[in-house]
């Protein structure tokens, strides 16, 4: 029960037991799946293209085609959510940052798309302040998504989830692509954040990217998370991992032995 | 895997199957002319009323549209290939696109129904001058499609990598092309049946299309013009609806086969993460 | 052996990519390295003639085969194989399929009558690769190939590329921004950036 540590937290996302099931296939997608993310907290979901990880973010907004089937309990702050309460938090406490620049509207330049995401006040300000936050250039808010580099599209997509001032940012695949440069830059966003008080659930299969910005590693293997540890467990030789697959992610790293020790 | 097809699809399909075959049962038939009862308003007897010669209306529209099914058939098969071929011819070089582009635009720009004029009218009329005017004009619009379509399969990384395997364009048209256009290909063919026959009564209402032996859809209509005044409404309102009710089918039936073929391609595509 | 000279590539008329490139990689392994948006994909695509020369000459060993002696392997597996085919007609593109070679890519059986769908991205990467190989290649040019990839799929690839290209003496020029990979399997690196802001002085 991985849960089980978190009774009693009331701020922040608790999923229990989610399980996901494909009608047609007539195959369980996601099975029995439990996680928290606590405010100021960066929780990272790793493990191989198939693991169910993608799908663990659009179940939380409730995006799913309809031939998935979703069971499971979900509390934000406490309160239930569900298929009727998700509009009120969807892109205002919850935000997605999606995986491709397909999600962009392609026929509105960046800055104007994103005003339209947000709302309030003192718009534009708001933005350019966020847009320099990420180190993109002004000039750029006149691009259209076609224009955008690889390295450039990364950010704005996070802009476009930053610019919605959400509590709890869903980021589906940030950092593919990404050089080293560039990295530090994607991830800052997601540290500002959470010295804001605000929380990340960072899905990736980039073990080192997830290393360097989270506080929990959640693994995920065939549906299952298999084991959520601290990143400080991830030293050495992974001695302190408690799950085998875990451990031959660790050793599998270029920068550590790169062997694959699993299978 | 499971593939869908709905009753939605199936209902106009075995209707215009019906229709078309019983069409082509009856056409043999003589009509017999029976002037003691000229000119009755649609009864019991007579559904749709009888004409100027006492010809019962139901069965003359009926092999009307024999013949009308048929242009469209034929016009529908024909243009498809003519655009595919242009779209393929399109998709080997730069230059060759151009010309296929020039041409596209040439026969869009001038107005539908003119050309098709025209080009009847020069090949002396009748059902071969006629057909060869639909299938002229009416292959332009689904060659666009094919064409943007064979351009983006062209740029996408698996043609590249059939190219680095020495395989030759036209391998790659037969084994790469035709299976991903398919879908656009027998879409595009249904949509342009109804056109076709539309514009095949429209040119033979107008008197420069089929003779006025043959019993055309458009025939039967031009002819009913003259006796409209007279209050013989039945002679233009049952066939003209006929016709309308065909085409519809038509359009439904490609809205139909659309659906079926996008959701069997969202469904073969499965949920990868 | 690959030898590149003076290569250029113009993104339009007067912003150029890169300039008067030269390289040569003997049978070893090359990483280039070097930020996105510099031309490395460009460079790649130019090698193995899947945009036509602007400037410059390429030569490699003549090969028999009908198939290009140079191979590019693409990032995204998924978009590299006809999405309607069979993975056994996919391999089958490229040549004979050899089933020692396709043990050796890891390549099971039952995969053959799969679509590329139901497999995993790791797994059709492989796939990828033996079909690379059974095209016999004289070079082979791997372009960010395990970025989209697990960090255990990434190392089984790897080694049997590299296996299979020292067996075989065949050079390789590794393509990826990630620095700790390229010095985990290169012979030799290359930073892109280098050689572009050389030759533009």
């Amino acid at each position: 029960m991985l849960w089980k540590g978190t009774i009693g937290m009331t701020q922040g996302l608790i999923i229990k037991n989610l399980s996901l099931y494909h009608k047609y296939e007539k195959m369980t997608l996601v099975n029995n799946v439990s996680l928290s993310i606590a405010p100021s907290e960066i929780v990272a979901v790793v493990g191989a293209s198939g693991s169910g990880k993608s799908l663990l973010a659009h179940s939380i907004l409730h995006l799913l085609p309809e031939e998935i089937e979703q069971n499971c309990e979900m509390l934000w702050n406490g309160e239930t959510v569900n298929q009727h309460n998700i509009p009120q938090l969807r892109g205002k406490k919850i935000a997605l940052i999606p995986q491709t620049i397909d999600a962009l509207d392609p026929f509105l330049k960046v800055g104007k798309y994103l005003l339209t995401l947000m709302k309030g006040k003192n718009k534009q300000h708001r933005l350019h302040k966020i847009w320099s936050s990420l180190g993109l250039d002004i000039d750029w808010l006149a691009y259209f998504p076609f224009e955008l580099s690889g390295g450039m599209a990364r950010r704005v997509l996070i802009a476009s989830a930053l610019v919605q001032n959400p509590n709890l940012i869903l980021a589906d695949e940030p950092t593919p692509g990404v050089d080293a440069d560039t990295l530090s830059g994607v991830l800052a966003p997601f540290n500002q954040m959470k010295q804001e008080g605000k929380s990340v659930l960072f899905i990736t299969h980039d073990f080192f990217a997830a290393l360097k910005v989270a506080d929990r590693i959640a693994v995920m293997d065939n549906g299952e998370i298999i084991e959520v540890s601290p990143v400080s467990f991830f030293a050495g030789d992974g001695e302190k991992l408690k799950h085998t697959y875990t451990k031959a992610l660790w050793q599998a790293l270029p920068q550590n032995c790169f062997v694959n020790n699993w299978r | 895997m499971k593939k869908w097809i709905p009753i939605k699809l199936i209902v106009p399909i075995l209707l215009i199957l019906v229709l078309y075959i019983v069409a082509i049962i009856i056409e043999q038939k003589e009509l017999a002319i029976d002037l003691n009862q000229k000119n009755t308003a649609p009864s019991l007897t007579h559904l749709f009323g009888t004409d100027w010669l006492g010809r019962d209306m139901l069965i003359r529209t009926w092999q009307g549209l024999s013949v009308s099914l048929t242009i469209g058939i034929v016009t529908a098969f024909c243009s498809t290939i003519i655009a595919l071929l242009m779209a393929v011819v399109a998709g080997a070089n730069k230059k060759f696109d151009r010309i296929v582009r020039w041409m596209i635009d040439l026969f869009l720009s001038l107005p539908h129904l003119v050309t098709l004029l025209l080009i009847t009218f020069t090949l002396g009329g009748g059902v071969k001058g006629l057909m060869i005017g639909l299938i002229v004009t009416h292959w332009t619009s689904l060659a666009r499609v094919l064409r943007v379509e064979v351009f983006q399969l062209n740029n996408s990384e698996f043609i590249q990598a059939s190219r680095q395997f020495g395989k030759n364009y036209i391998w790659i048209v037969w084994h790469h092309f035709l299976p991903h256009l398919y879908p656009q290909i027998i879409i595009g063919a249904i949509l342009i049946f109804p056109h076709a026959i539309l514009h095949e009564a429209a040119v033979t209402f107008l008197g420069f299309g089929l003779s006025t032996d043959q019993p055309a859809i458009g025939i039967i209509l031009s002819e009913s013009m003259s006796y409209l005044s007279a209050g013989y409404w039945w002679l233009a309102f049952f066939p003209g609806l006929f016709l309308l009710s065909i085409t519809l089918t038509f359009q439904y039936m490609g809205k139909q086969v659309h659906r079926v073929m996008e959701r069997n391609d969202r469904y073969d595509s499965g949920v990868n993460n | 052996m690959l030898t590149i000279k003076g290569v250029s590539y113009h993104v339009s008329s007067n912003r150029c990519l890169f300039d008067n490139v030269s390289l040569k990689i003997d049978n070893e392994i090359v990483g280039l390295s070097g930020n996105s948006g510099i031309g490395k994909t460009t460079l790649a695509k130019l090698i193995a003639r899947i945009i036509p020369l602007e400037t410059g000459s390429i030569h490699v060993e003549k090969s028999d085969a009908k198939s290009n002696p140079i191979q590019l392997i693409w990032q995204h597996p998924e978009q590299a194989v006809n999405p309607k085919w069979r993975i056994k007609r996919i391999l089958l593109e490229a040549g004979e399929i050899d089933s020692d070679l396709l043990k050796k890519c890891g390549i099971k059986k039952d995969w053959l009558t799969r679509f590329p769908h139901q497999l995993s991205g790791g797994e059709l990467q492989r796939v990828c690769i033996a079909r690379c190989l059974i095209s016999k290649p004289r070079v082979i040019i791997a372009d960010e190939i395990t970025t989209m990839l697990d960090g255990l799929s990434q190392v089984d690839i790897w080694e049997l590329l590299i296996i299979y290209v020292k067996q075989n003496k065949v050079p390789m020029l590794v393509i990826s921004h990630d620095e700790a990979l390229l010095n985990r399997i290169c012979d030799r690196m290359i930073n892109f950036q280098k050689i572009v802001d050389l030759e533009k002085k």
